[in-house]
């Protein structure tokens, strides 16, 4: 593999790829289907919940957060066993980027028992569509009307409002033009985010039929201004959100936002030219989420050298799994020690042993891009932690040869030698895992 | 066992971490102690400190359809209540060694979590700070005194702790595998890499951890954290940093808020236990990024809000202000008073009274706080908090 193919693989992918060589851009033209029986897996989940939603107040009956708890395991050792096997690696670094944007947070059972199957679900068939197909599929998600707390809210003037004296929150409508569109200097206020609060009510889980339903009991009546611009009349109706979400996704502030967060994503910080070139091609194409990719991957920093950004854990352990020859049964669950549960030591477990808890960020603004972040002790710590048992399950094999067929190009000097003086050969792969080629792209 | 302590002479001495100046120090020669808790989320000040000697409060927080109603609480001056979860301070209070700063807040007005949260953390807003953080340029500007080093406490780093001084990132988790034994191959294999070479020093200070851990029945979550914290600060280390997330009650605030202000006690009183004597040495403070709405929303909760408020904890604060609900000027709560008709109207700047304790606990000058820690700060008149 040339030296071009390494730095892409890097930058664009888990590293070396499994055959041949990579061609992230191939990947376009076969974007990821809608699987209907992740679907019919929700709405049996959520089903769960409802008809068990009174078991916390029980004594003796199952909590759901408990009754979830391996569920979630099960749901991130499948997505990691997808990305080790892909062969899109393009795909699925795109989708977890999304699946960040748009980041959701453990703040209840029903996230335990749902953010498993947003990503894969919901958002991922949606990522190489356009930006407002992705945005109703990530905001108008079981998941997300929990997470924001969308769920309870209400229109305070519509029937249910004025029968209840209840009303909304603002939750999920500051943090669409905060974080998922305009970006926060994308030029809005207080009095925009409360229409936007207004707009979005209505839209909720229904727990009769565990679907995401709009209820016109609950939203809002009458017009709204938002950003200078007013949306739905004197009976709110469903087409209101979508037009408000069409008119943000295409907004000028919503492109420069999403051009920024790409290009630093891939790229690390400071890339100007690049960030302005994904943001007009953004404008021009509507949001055709494909078209910008075109851009970034044809861009000349594409094939410029790496190290200025810092593969966050998810990669990391990807990257790392992906790396070596793993014995046969390396990946497959196992009953814990006393028996009582299923453990995933190498892939779900090794994920909840890092900083990163995927899909589920200690706030809505999804994990940092900030190289600075994923280079303090304790995240390379947590890496180091989990490498041995990693390189615990790889095959043997030469140890400088391991390194080079890893790190081609990128491989220093100061890794050949400290690999050389390894006193066995587990230490030299973990050497390889741990040095800061392998944690850069 | 090779110490923490021994660690970092040795390593000066060897030359192997001649990039990280601050840990070649030989010992600090002040013993007073900053630890600085950030509440992430936006605390909703008045659910927490409660002003039940304003008319205007219950008519706030009602009792609400479906069974909302406002928190229990108890009085703890002729004023302020605190939030039932607040119990356990109470003897810390009444001891004086725990006060209030309320209705403050940033000059930070637009209420994104995140903005507001690099405000605090930087200390003024990103123009004036180059992006490092508070705590970080304390430590320079405390570097000729030989004050010693910081430790960030938790996941990942956080931006107050972040810029040139050297500080120490570490975990509670511990066990190393077989680096353990081998730490010299990833001396050498980090040591000509700027990021990855400091990552080390925090490295050989959780394995000094892990040791001392094997005599310890190792708590869990904050408490794990506190004790942590305590160990640090009892040897060379002068300030910790840590967060405490959960504050950020759009519904359901009563149980939300009940748990995290039980770990915001948990986390002060456990400092204080761990800490023994050197808590009579240690300044606490927790703040968090803004206030909350003052009327409850539609959803049994509150939406961010504008004025907050502020603890502070330590054995020093009984030579100051401890046992108070220190408050410049109540703003008062019908709408017209509210901040935009809608927040916690802020009296005063937060950092006004962050900068003149750290006058006090570091011996440093007003002005240079106000242009260095946390630039365009008016510190006005003095305020002996400690």
């Amino acid at each position: 593999m040339d030296d071009l193919n390494y730095i892409k693989s890097f930058r664009f992918g888990f590293g070396i790829p499994r055959a041949g060589s990579f061609d992230p851009l191939s990947e376009l033209a076969s974007p990821p289907q809608n699987d209907p029986a992740i679907a019919t897996e929700l709405k049996s989940r959520l089903d769960w919940l409802q008809q068990n939603k009174g078991n916390d107040k029980m004594p003796g009956a199952e909590k759901p957060a408990k009754h979830f708890e391996p569920v979630q395991q099960q749901d991130l050792h499948a997505a990691i066993m997808a990305a080790i096997d892909t062969d899109k690696m393009f795909t699925f670094r795109l989708s977890a980027f999304w699946a960040n944007h748009f980041s959701l947070g453990i703040t209840s059972p029903v996230l335990r028992a749902t953010a498993g199957l947003y990503e894969t679900g919901a958002l991922r068939p949606n990522i190489f569509s356009s930006f407002y197909d992705l945005l109703i599929a990530a905001e108008l998600h079981p998941a997300m009307i929990h997470y924001l707390n969308l769920q309870q809210s209400i229109g305070p003037n519509s029937k249910a409002g004025q029968r209840s004296k209840k009303g909304f929150n603002e939750n999920l409508g500051r943090e669409i033009l905060e974080l998922h569109t305009l970006g926060v200097d994308g030029g809005y206020g207080q009095s925009d985010i409360i229409a936007l609060s207004k707009i979005l009510t209505g839209w909720m889980v229904d727990p009769h039929i565990s679907e995401v339903v709009f209820n016109p009991n609950r939203a809002e009546p009458g017009s709204k201004m938002m950003l200078g611009k007013s949306f739905g009349g004197a009976l709110a109706s469903e087409q209101d959100v979508k037009d408000t979400f069409r008119f943000i996704a295409e907004h000028p502030s919503t492109a420069n936002h999403i051009g920024r967060k790409l290009a630093l994503h891939f790229f690390g910080p400071d890339n100007v030219e690049l960030e302005k070139a994904l943001a007009t091609e953004f404008m021009r194409s509507k949001g055709n989420l494909s078209a910008v990719y075109k851009v970034m991957l044809a861009r000349p920093e594409s094939s410029s050298l790496l190290g200025r950004q810092t593969r966050n854990d998810y990669d990391f352990l990807i990257s790392a799994l992906r790396s070596g020859s793993l014995k046969p049964d390396a990946l497959e669950p196992r009953p814990s020690k006393d028996g009582s549960k299923t453990v995933y030591p190498l892939t779900a477990g090794a994920m909840d042993s890092l900083t990163q808890k995927l899909w589920l960020a200690p706030s809505p603004k999804g994990w940092s891009d900030d190289p600075a972040f994923w280079l303090s002790s304790s995240v390379i710590g947590a890496r180091l932690r989990r490498i041995p048992m990693i390189v615990h399950n790889f095959v043997d094999e030469e140890p400088t040869q391991f390194a080079q067929k890893v790190l081609g190009p990128l491989l220093r000097k100061q890794t050949l030698d400290t690999v050389k003086l390894a006193s066995n050969r587990q230490l030299a792969f973990g050497l390889v895992l741990a040095s800061p080629e392998f944690n850069r792209r | 066992m090779i110490t923490r302590r021994a660690f970092f002479h040795a390593a000066a001495a060897a030359g192997l971490y001649s990039a990280l100046p601050s840990l070649t120090l030989a010992a600090a020669n002040s013993d007073k102690r900053l630890v600085v808790i950030i509440q992430r989320g936006g605390m909703d000040a008045l659910d927490a400190i409660q002003p039940i000697g304003d008319a205007n409060y219950a008519k706030l927080r009602p009792t609400l359809a479906g069974g909302i109603q406002p928190s229990k609480s108890f009085a703890i001056d002729n004023f302020f209540a605190f939030h039932e979860s607040l119990q356990p301070l109470q003897p810390l209070f009444q001891a004086k060694e725990l006060s209030i700063i309320h209705s403050v807040s940033t000059p930070y007005r637009l209420r994104s979590h995140f903005e507001a949260q690099d405000y605090l953390e930087r200390g003024a807003d990103a123009f004036a700070t180059s992006d490092s953080g508070w705590v970080n340029r304390l430590i320079t500007l405390m570097g000729g005194r030989k004050i010693n080093f910081a430790a960030d406490i938790g996941a990942g780093s956080q931006l107050i702790l972040r810029g040139p001084a050297q500080t120490l990132n570490i975990t509670t988790n511990t066990d190393l595998g077989f680096w353990a034994d081998s730490t010299q191959f990833l001396d050498l294999l980090y040591k000509d890499d700027k990021d990855f070479a400091p990552v080390m020093a925090g490295v050989h200070a959780n394995l000094d951890e892990a040791k001392m851990m094997d005599d310890h029945n190792p708590a869990k979550g904050i408490e794990a954290t506190c004790g942590l914290a305590a160990r640090m600060l009892k040897e060379e280390c002068r300030i910790a940093a840590f967060s405490i997330y959960g504050w950020d009650t759009h519904e359901g605030q009563q149980g939300r808020l009940s748990k995290s202000l039980e770990a915001l006690a948990t986390a002060i009183t456990t400092l204080k236990a761990q800490l023994g004597p050197v808590w009579d040495n240690t300044l606490v403070i927790a703040a968090s990024e803004f206030g909350r709405t003052a009327h409850f929303n539609g959803t049994g909760g509150t939406d961010h809000g504008t004025g907050g408020a502020a603890f502070l904890a330590g054995g020093l604060l009984a030579n100051g202000e401890g046992g108070k609900v220190i408050n410049k000027k109540w703003p008062g709560l019908s709408d017209d008073k509210l901040f935009e008709g809608r927040d916690l109207m802020p009296t005063d700047d937060v950092r006004r009274y962050m900068a003149w304790a750290l006058a006090d606990l570091y011996n440093l000058s007003p002005n240079d706080i106000a242009t260095k820690i946390f630039p365009g700060v008016d510190v006005g008149q003095r305020v002996k908090l400690i």
